[in-house]
């Protein structure tokens, strides 16, 4: 499929400049859109900004050992100063599919860090791989309790693209029956190990409405339509040469191609979409090539935005007419507001007494999940703040690293210690909801411009009281649940890097009312129908779960509207 | 020393004095590090590394070339402070080892050697607590622990560490969540 792809690569774009459908992103949503657009028989051009990265054969360091790297798996004080962004994200294994500081920058406002991987399959090779439903308690949210503007869709709407999704990008994980969690058909869960398992069962003694389960991950407990299985390295983050977990790459990419439809166009920076006053709808996009810095045209009947949310929301400030002064399709003043990201880096650790004659075999690349628990109904109410958090945790035995730091002795009895398993320890952070604030918000800089010419983004973004209430509860809660389950040494943790959850969301929002916002039901925009944006800016709220599988769904849904009106002739 | 004494202690004294021997010391830390020096003394660091994690019945940190990860790891420092300690600590290892045994510290016997990086080890610790903290911060990290971690993970990172001292899986191809730990089973080399 590989090669194919090539012949595909439309480098030079001589011979065609006009497609059904052009898709500006490759990564997991832009990905999927180009499938599912191609799969429909739309002639798909797929614009991605940075270069192109084959699946396996550009997955350099996938089959490499920690002592082939030169400075092993540690990142350099040279990395920390030339990317000071990046390298909180990156090690020496994955480090190529992250941008360069240094060639992209933008300024923030307030700390945020926004990390960014420029290439074809875009952040899509690095994912979390966590995927979990929304459900009405979060669509409903924005509605109930007024922040931000009411969802236009509900978990109805939703369900069915959440089924075809997973079906296609291959979801192991626990089917737990859990209302405000909904769940699929899924591949065989991980297992927990007995430390996990401990711990599930005493909050299941200790707690209602408390959930401790395996992870739903997109990881591939088993073949899948000739994919994986996920040979449990633990190495996803520098690509799976044996497709065992979903990317663009791996998956949408290859499906979109078998078509026959789909053309890839890298190196293609998107400057502005082209509005046409008379049809009123957009007629195109202009781009500039990153290597030659040459601008061209390429023209579609509809266009899909999954350049990410801030990326996309500055792809429409910049394309400013005098039919939309302040942007693309922003009558309503909302593109680039309402900026969220789950706040992050909270909870606590324990160390446990038994188990000692267990361990584990094979590196999971998962962990396991306790859903959200605050604010489902008025018995969870919690008083300081509104919304929740979900924990991402993890059990292990001390091992050489953790060995290295606790330990101060030397010599036979050091080694001694460094090869033996140490006893057995619980991570718990919380990631959390971020409402919906207008000041939380991306801008172009008037002045300042990257060596493309194209304006600097701001950023201003600052978790807000109902975020640090969230986060204090989420501090004493999972000590909590460490005491009534007998561990010891318990640790709580909280440090907090705004961007670092990497679930950018918000800037582009759909909402029932084209006042307040800039999608339609649909991810259509109220202002010009041939554009759908279905990334993270559609979000009118953020949940607490990872959001990826929430765009997805929302992207095949809006592509399936789309080429529904295109042959009805609405658009 | 606990961090209330230590402030109560500060008070008492007066900062002068304290801010005094740190100034002293503080001075040893700052210019460009002498870096030819790790290159020309690799047989030393080799041995400083052995004595961390010596050979058993698995392969030590020499036969693991743990040291030449510590001499990469220090040239891409870029905290100078780090890389000054450290490369004045191996000086004084040198002198040390001279004064006391009249020998270089890559000719004395095994226990004499742990002898040596035992006496740096005490220096490393010199002051606990909150001072500790404070001296960390100001002089940066001592020469044993720099010397500790960078062996460390060179020596667990490396082929024969992670092959032979600890349990490496190349592909392990499956989990299991829960398995009973056999005699003498290693822990992973991998997360």
């Amino acid at each position: 499929m590989s090669d194919s792809l090539n012949v595909n690569l439309n480098i030079k774009a001589e011979a065609q400049i006009t497609y059904d459908a052009i898709v500006v992103g490759s990564g997991i949503t832009g990905g999927l859109a180009a499938k599912e657009l191609c799969e429909k028989g739309l002639k798909t051009l797929v614009l991605e900004r940075g270069r192109n990265v084959e699946h396996i054969k550009d997955y350099t360091t996938a089959m490499k050992h920690p002592w082939e790297f030169e400075n092993r798996l540690e990142i350099t004080d040279e990395d920390r100063t030339t990317n000071p962004v990046q390298s909180m994200s990156y090690d020496p294994g994955n480090k190529h599919f992250y941008v360069n500081d240094q060639d992209h920058p933008y300024i923030q406002q307030k700390p945020y860090n926004w990390i960014r991987g420029y290439q074809v399959g875009g952040r899509s090779l690095t994912w979390g791989r966590q995927v979990y439903r929304f459900s009405d308690l979060d669509f409903e949210a924005n509605l109930k309790d007024g922040h931000g503007v009411d969802w236009p869709i509900r978990y109805k709407d939703l369900e069915p693209w959440y089924n075809y999704v997973e079906q296609f990008i291959g979801v192991s994980g626990c089917a737990d029956a859990i209302p405000h969690l909904p769940h699929g058909d899924y591949l065989p869960a991980m297992d927990m190990n007995c430390i996990e398992k401990h711990l599930a069962e005493s909050i299941k003694k200790n707690y209602d409405q408390r959930w401790l389960i395996s992870s739903r991950v997109a990881n591939l407990t088993k073949g899948f339509k000739d994919r994986g299985p996920c040979n449990f390295r633990n190495l996803c983050s520098r690509g799976c040469p044996y497709g065992g977990y979903f990317s663009s790459n791996s998956a949408s990419l290859p499906a979109a191609n078998a078509t026959g439809n789909l053309t890839i166009r890298p190196h293609a920076i998107v400057q502005e979409i082209i509005y046409d006053p008379q049809t009123k709808k957009a007629k195109g996009v202009r781009i500039i090539d990153e290597l030659t810095k040459e601008t061209m045209e390429f023209y579609a009947k509809i266009i899909f935005l999954n350049a990410s949310t801030i990326a996309t929301a500055s792809i429409l400030l910049n394309s400013k007419s005098s039919y939309f002064p302040n942007g693309f399709g922003n009558s309503s003043g909302q593109v680039g507001l309402n900026l969220m990201d789950h706040h992050k880096g909270v909870g606590a650790t324990g160390m446990y007494e038994g188990f000692k004659d267990k361990y584990y075999a094979g590196r999971r690349p998962a962990g396991v999940y306790i859903p959200r628990f605050r604010n489902l109904n008025e018995q969870t109410k919690h008083p300081d703040f509104v919304r929740g958090y979900g924990y991402q945790a993890d059990g292990e035995r001390s091992e050489w690293p953790d060995v290295m730091k606790d330990d101060d002795s030397f010599g036979e009895g050091y080694k001694q210690k460094l090869s033996t398993p140490g006893p057995w320890t619980m991570w718990m952070g919380a990631w959390g909801e971020c409402l919906p604030n207008s000041e939380n918000k991306i801008w172009l800089d008037a002045e300042k411009k990257d060596k493309w010419g194209m304006p600097l983004v701001n950023v201003n973004f600052e978790h807000g009281a109902n975020d640090m209430a969230m986060r204090k509860d989420a501090k004493e809660s999972a000590q909590e649940m460490l005491e009534k389950a007998n561990f010891k040494n318990i640790k709580p943790f909280e440090f907090l890097f705004p961007g670092t959850a990497i679930h950018e969301m918000g800037t582009a929002r759909m909402g029932r009312d084209p006042k307040t916002s800039v999608l339609n039901a649909h991810n259509q925009m109220h202002d010009v129908k041939n554009v759908f944006i279905t990334d993270g800016s559609a979000m009118a709220s953020s949940g607490c779960q990872n959001p990826s599988l929430t765009y997805m769904a929302l992207t095949a849904r809006a592509c399936d509207y789309a080429v529904s009106e295109l042959k009805k002739g609405n658009i | 020393m606990n961090r209330k004494k230590f402030i109560a202690t500060l008070s008492i004294l007066g900062i002068g004095s304290v801010a005094g021997y740190y100034g002293f010391q503080f001075a040893k830390t700052k210019g460009t590090p002498d870096l030819n020096f790790l290159d020309n003394n690799k047989d030393l660091l080799a041995d400083l590394c052995e004595t961390i994690i010596p050979k058993t019945n698995t392969p030590g940190a020499k036969e693991a070339m743990a040291h030449e990860f510590v001499i990469y790891s220090l040239k891409h420092s870029k905290e100078e402070a780090l890389v000054n300690n450290f490369i004045n600590g191996l000086k004084d290892v040198q002198s040390y080892s001279l004064s006391k045994y009249d020998k270089p510290f890559t000719q004395l016997a095994k226990n004499e050697q742990i002898q040596v990086v035992a006496h740096f080890q005490e220096i490393g610790k010199n002051f606990s607590g909150g001072l500790g903290k404070v001296r960390n911060k100001i002089l940066g990290k001592s020469f044993f622990s720099i010397l500790k971690e960078k062996t460390s993970v060179g020596y667990c990172t490396s082929m024969l560490g992670a092959k032979q001292g600890l349990a490496y899986e190349y592909v392990p191809t499956r989990f299991i969540g829960c398995t009973d730990l056999l005699p003498g089973q290693k822990s992973w080399a991998t997360k």
